[in-house]
């Protein structure tokens, strides 16, 4: 006895029409200029006949398409493989298949041309970025119908013999981390905020002015409520008026100054507007976070879906004890941010009581790795070219200023990049414990990423010819949440690398 | 089903080494395809460079840019050429590598418990040479997917099944 959708089936034979239609309509859309034009304008008499017999080639040749497109379209089910395979395309082709285990969602979708025509489109969805899921854009109601149902039931079934044995295995250490903890909840007051907003990073608000002032300028200029003599005169004034050396100094200071309260105050606003009233409780299940003046975020966090999570802070907030946790939940999109929730001012106990509800294990040391210091040279270099190239054009533009341009930039060079650079190079480590990989870099902002070795989705090691020889690589760590990156280190961590695979491989826990 | 568990200690150097895996190369139609797709593009671009002898009147301009434009392609072919020495994958039991690159080496490993979805495709100039491509689907974001080229249709279709068989049994 043969099983449905055994055997490759067809789309309904109303695809036909439904590819012929939207093929045409791309073409229409592609030649729609030329078509108004001629319709406005009127047809010449001379062309109307070359052009209505291209015209009607044309429909034929994109009912030739639409035919073969229909009949090379071919979807059936594996049993014996237990997936789902769908080939596809006249010219180039394309067999895609997805395991039942993979499958997320079976839906059905509809626009407006297949509810003309009365046909559907079935999605089958897998975790993979949104691009490749399957979408089969012409089949009949029943056809749809009988298809989702039997991939539902064939994806339950998989998932039914998979996780008898799950639940029992992953139990001891759910239940271990859960017991022993209490609910608790996790406020922001007013005054926690303000603290917040003062310790903040300014640059967006100091960015945000400008941006303010340099439109506003703009819509000035345009106006010409800015008489162009008038104004070089009025700036002729005001340095005449200030032509002492001491006050001019002082009034870039005030106007420092005023920017960088300024940009404190929008920090600080923004602030408030965002996580009034932040509010994180944690249930049995998840962890409920509610924020925002109107209480625009809600979310809730469940251990299982969590990819990564990074922990930011800066001295100052580190004093204040308050810590920035940002989690990355595994989604379908290929934007990892807009997957991000944030959870700002969490003390330090607190963030550990939030890795403690993540993560199924617990954090144990592990081997540490630094860079290689051949990156901090790297790293010199890099930020060292723009400043050799403006030196190069200043000595073609004002080669009688080269002495201070060069100064100039060598005290840029000396007192700003080579001491940044060393603090970045010195905070950047990678530590590689049983079951985590735990990355930390940032100078003033001070990031810990942290992913759960078992969720990696992937890993690659990667190497620039220049490093062959002092046998060094790059290492990235690709999870569902976005990706850990970690630049010129030993060989010694390709045995972690190994470990890695290890660790991924013998897992049966469900990563999301 | 009673779980025991276990937490013996690993020891890191009787692991399975991934850097002593040896690459299968992709087949010698991939180069010969990308020669051709280079060869086609430095045509046109040289017609175009001789059209441009008609409307310019600069001095040296036409033979510059013949030798630049060469050279470039000149590049681009030695390119293929390294990289088809160095462009493979291997198969292991529990996962599968991809090493392409060659001034950046890059090497992707992806476990089959890890593998979403897969697909095979062929273009039409793949078709010409018979040759078609394995693309692996993970949910780690378009960086930690991988597509191999050149390879013989039927082993495409063979490997597309055999890592299908590894799925299915990586779950169960």
């Amino acid at each position: 006895m043969s099983k449905p959708f055994e055997t490759p089936q067809l789309q309904s034979k109303l695809g036909i029409l439904f590819i012929f239609l939207s093929q045409a309509y791309k073409f229409l859309r592609a030649f729609g200029a030329a078509f108004l034009y001629f319709l406005i304008k009127g047809f010449p008499s001379e062309v109307v006949l070359p052009i209505s017999i291209g015209l009607v080639v044309l429909l034929l040749a994109i009912l030739g398409y639409s035919v073969l497109s229909y009949k090379k379209f071919r979807f059936y089910i594996d049993y014996k493989n237990a997936e789902f395979i769908l080939e596809q395309g006249v010219f180039a082709t394309k067999v895609t298949s997805i395991p039942f285990s993979k499958i997320q969602q079976v839906y059905f979708k509809r626009s407006l041309l297949q509810r003309v025509i009365g046909v559907n489109s079935v999605v089958v969805d897998s975790a993979g970025s949104s691009a490749q899921e399957i979408d089969i854009k012409a089949l009949s109601d029943e056809d749809g119908k009988e298809l989702q149902q039997i991939l539902m039931q064939a994806v339950k079934e998989e998932i039914g013999t998979s996780e008898a044995s799950e639940p029992n295995e992953s139990q001891p250490e759910n239940t271990a981390s859960k017991q022993p903890e209490a609910l608790w909840t996790h406020r922001l007051s007013p005054l926690a905020l303000l603290k917040l907003g003062i310790t903040s990073n300014y640059f967006r608000g100091v960015w945000l002015i400008l941006l303010f002032v340099g439109s506003l300028y703009q819509q000035l200029g345009d106006f010409e409520l800015l008489q162009d003599d008038q104004y070089t005169e009025g700036i002729k004034g005001y340095f005449d008026a200030y032509s002492k050396p001491i006050e001019l100094f002082l009034l870039t200071a005030l106007v420092f100054v005023g920017v960088f309260i300024l940009g404190m105050l929008i920090s600080c606003i923004e602030i408030f507007i965002k996580y009034f009233d932040l509010n994180l409780k944690q249930t049995k299940e998840s962890l409920e976070l509610a924020m925002g003046l109107k209480t625009n975020t809600k979310v809730s966090l469940k251990p299982r879906r969590v990819q990564l999570m990074r922990v930011v802070t800066n001295p100052i907030q580190k004093r204040l004890n308050l810590n920035e946790a940002q989690i990355a939940i595994a989604s379908s999109q290929d934007d990892l941010n807009k997957a991000k929730i944030t959870i700002p001012g969490l003390e330090r106990a607190q963030v550990e009581k939030v890795k403690r509800f993540l993560f199924s294990h617990q954090m144990r040391p592990g081997r540490i790795f630094k860079p290689a210091f051949i990156l901090y040279v790297r790293l010199l270099i890099i930020a060292g070219l723009p400043l050799l190239l403006t030196a190069l054009v200043a000595s073609f533009l004002v080669p009688n200023y080269m002495t201070e341009i060069l100064s100039i930039l060598f005290i840029i060079f000396g007192m700003l990049i080579i001491p940044y650079q060393y603090y970045w190079y010195k905070a950047l480590a990678l530590e590689i414990t049983p079951e985590f990989v735990i990355l930390r870099k940032g100078v003033w902002n001070q990031k810990t990423e942290i992913i759960e070795l078992f969720k990696l989705q992937s890993v690659t090691v990667s190497q620039p010819v220049w490093y062959k020889k002092r046998d060094l690589y790059n290492y990235t760590f690709h999870t569902a949440g976005g990706d850990l990156s970690f630049p010129v280190t030993s060989a010694e961590a390709q045995r972690y690398i190994n470990y890695a695979l290890y660790r991924v491989e013998v897992s049966r826990e469900a990563w999301m | 089903m009673e779980y025991k568990f276990t937490n013996a200690p690993v020891d890191l150097d009787a692991l399975p080494d991934h850097q002593q895996l040896v690459y299968t190369p992709t087949l010698k139609a991939r180069l010969y395809k990308a020669l051709l797709v280079i060869g086609l593009f430095y045509i046109v671009l040289i017609v175009g460079v001789l059209l441009l002898r008609t409307v310019s009147d600069v001095k040296y301009l036409i033979p510059a840019l013949f030798i630049g434009v060469t050279f470039v392609f000149m590049l681009m072919a030695g390119y293929q050429f390294l990289l088809q020495k160095q462009i493979g994958y291997a198969l292991r039991e529990h996962d599968i590598a991809f090493r392409r690159g060659v001034i950046f080496e890059k090497i992707t490993l992806i476990p089959f418990n890890r593998i979403q979805h897969i697909s095979t495709s062929a273009g039409v100039l793949d078709k010409a040479f018979k040759i078609a491509n394995l693309n692996i689907f993970t949910a780690g974001g378009s960086g930690s997917d991988i597509n191999i080229p050149g390879l013989n249709p039927d082993m495409a279709a063979r490997l597309k099944d055999k890592v299908a068989q590894h799925l299915t049994e990586a779950d169960v």
